[in-house]
């Protein structure tokens, strides 16, 4: 592979990395949480597009829509059954329970649509457009949108009140609750956001790589290391740290095989906490 | 004249042990009350107890004669009952003028231009601050927008936990200047709990005493703020 389509392999992949990592920042923004089981919520987004779009034949866009559907709501069992009871548990105790929904996750996945490999069918040209970069018609469609989203919440995180209700329940919980927010509703809808964002990601990318069971784990290190290396809570950071992830994971693919792509997260996560734990826009680790 | 808040036979704790116990009390609307106590009184475990914050275990709370004693935090809030806590509770990344907008961020039919405006008309001083993050004001700067933070969605009831708490004394003067401006919210009732009796006096129509966590004495300031009940209260 020559290093432009490496370099374009690797923002397509970013692309999607960061509406991961932006879904990733809404709940931790917002609840303190750091959701572990977004890699799953992203392959959950593949499989019910690849279930709606390609074994039942529905419009391609539809499928989307429905499998973005299904990620907000994954997102809002999770928050109620699995992390409101732990409320006022240890970090620990969230991340274990998250993990291992992931783990569940992966098995469910693999139990409902077997071990093959999947493809699921395109939503857009396969053709190169634009050849330099070895970008489709698709890749260009998951640019656009994912450029899209991230103006669009940024925009609505800022200047809206569910946005300002976020950044008051993530600064003090107290402080919002005396400010009349309820920090649940407002939680819910973090969470739903955020399944919301992992189940697109999942859609719009898994036409261009296979999707198998277990990418759950995959791609929630990725997005976190990608959180990690952009500065948690950032969102900013989480489009940077999606980009330069997605772009390192397919250099070294094409430098050295695609089997040392996945221990890039890794490497990335271990610089950043040695050199700069706040990661490159975070103000805290 | 219905009370904008009644509280009736009030006991609440940190768990099933009270930590208040029996308070009784009301305040008309537009009318300054009083609670004052020493250490471990009981003054804060009754304003959360009064906000939602503590659980009530038994007796009743009305604001403007809607019994409130079962409803949430966030439910009493928008009913018109708002609580300044003692430590504050600000947003210390956010800015002075986002803080002014959390504030009315539930509120129904008020624009956050409005609160902007009503809150530095009522507190000057926030201004020049209005760009400022939270945690890099002063103390008394920080109290001046906790209360602006509540005065603004201009509650029937405006509950202030330990105002002149940590303030230098030209601040705690600030505080009863601002007090007094808030009289401009027309109807507004505000019940403040204090350990230090300069505020009280200066702002308070009726007092309330509490002491280890029992109501001592309930009346006209100007007679109770001379009592024994208070020397018994605090020493």
């Amino acid at each position: 592979m020559d290093l432009g389509s490496a370099l374009g392999s690797g923002l397509v992949n970013g692309f999607a990395l960061v509406l991961v990592a932006l879904g990733f920042t809404i709940v931790y923004r917002a609840t303190g949480v750091v959701n572990f089981a977004n890699g799953s919520q992203m392959v959950l987004g593949g499989y019910v597009a690849w279930e709606f779009g390609t074994v039942i034949g529905l419009p391609i866009p539809l499928a989307i829509v429905i499998a973005v559907v299904v990620g907000g709501l994954s997102g809002y069992v999770i928050n109620r059954f699995a992390m409101r009871p732990l409320q006022s548990a240890s970090l620990l105790s969230q991340v274990i329970v998250l993990l291992a929904i992931t783990e569940v996750s992966s098995t469910a996945f693999l139990q409902a649509f077997g071990p093959e490999a999947q493809a699921m069918a395109p939503y857009a040209s396969r053709s190169p457009l634009i050849p330099s970069l070895g970008w489709s018609g698709m890749d260009i469609v998951l640019i656009v949108v994912a450029c899209i989203l991230v103006v669009a919440l940024t925009i609505t995180l800022r200047r809206s009140k569910e946005g300002l209700r976020m950044r008051m329940v993530a600064s003090n919980r107290t402080g919002a609750v005396v400010a009349g927010v309820n920090p649940a509703r407002t939680s819910a809808i973090a969470w739903s956001v955020g399944g919301c964002l992992a189940a697109l990601s999942g859609a719009l990318i898994f036409p261009t790589f296979l999707l198998v069971p277990a990418l759950g784990q995959q791609y929630t290190f990725d997005s976190f290391a990608a959180v990690v290396l952009g500065g948690f809570g950032s969102f900013p950071g989480a489009v940077i740290g999606g980009l330069l992830t997605g772009v390192l994971q397919a250099l070294v693919a094409g430098q050295f095989g695609g089997s040392y792509a996945p221990f890039v997260s890794l490497a990335v996560m271990l610089v950043v906490l040695l050199v700069k734990p706040a990661g490159l826009l975070g103000k805290s680790a | 004249m219905t009370a904008a808040l009644e509280v009736k036979g009030l006991s609440s704790g940190y768990t099933q042990v009270a930590v208040v116990e029996d308070v009784a009390f009301s305040v008309e609307p537009g009318r300054y009350l009083g609670i004052v106590g020493s250490n471990g009184a009981g003054k804060s475990a009754l304003m959360q107890a009064i906000a939602g914050l503590l659980p009530s275990l038994r007796g009743t709370i009305e604001l403007a004669g809607i019994d409130i004693t079962r409803h949430m935090p966030w439910r009493r809030w928008s009913e018109g009952l708002v609580l300044v806590p003692e430590a504050r509770e600000l947003w210390p990344d956010l800015t002075v003028e986002d803080h002014i907008r959390g504030g009315v961020v539930n509120a129904k039919g008020l624009a956050a231009r409005e609160a902007l405006d009503l809150a530095y008309e009522l507190f000057p001083i926030l201004t020049d601050l209005r760009s400022r993050a939270a945690g890099q004001l002063s103390g008394g700067q920080q109290q001046t927008l906790a209360i602006a933070r509540a005065a603004v969605s201009r509650p029937k009831v405006l509950l202030l936990d330990e105002p002149s708490l940590g303030l230098s004394p030209i601040a705690v003067e600030q505080l009863v200047e601002s007090l007094g401006t808030m009289r401009e919210l027309d109807s507004m009732a505000v019940v403040i709990a204090e350990q230090s009796l300069t505020v009280v006096r200066e702002t308070c129509e009726r007092v309330l005493v509490l002491s280890l966590g029992k109501q001592v004495e309930l009346g006209a300031a100007n007679v109770v703020l001379t009592r024994e009940a208070i020397e018994a209260a605090f020493l």
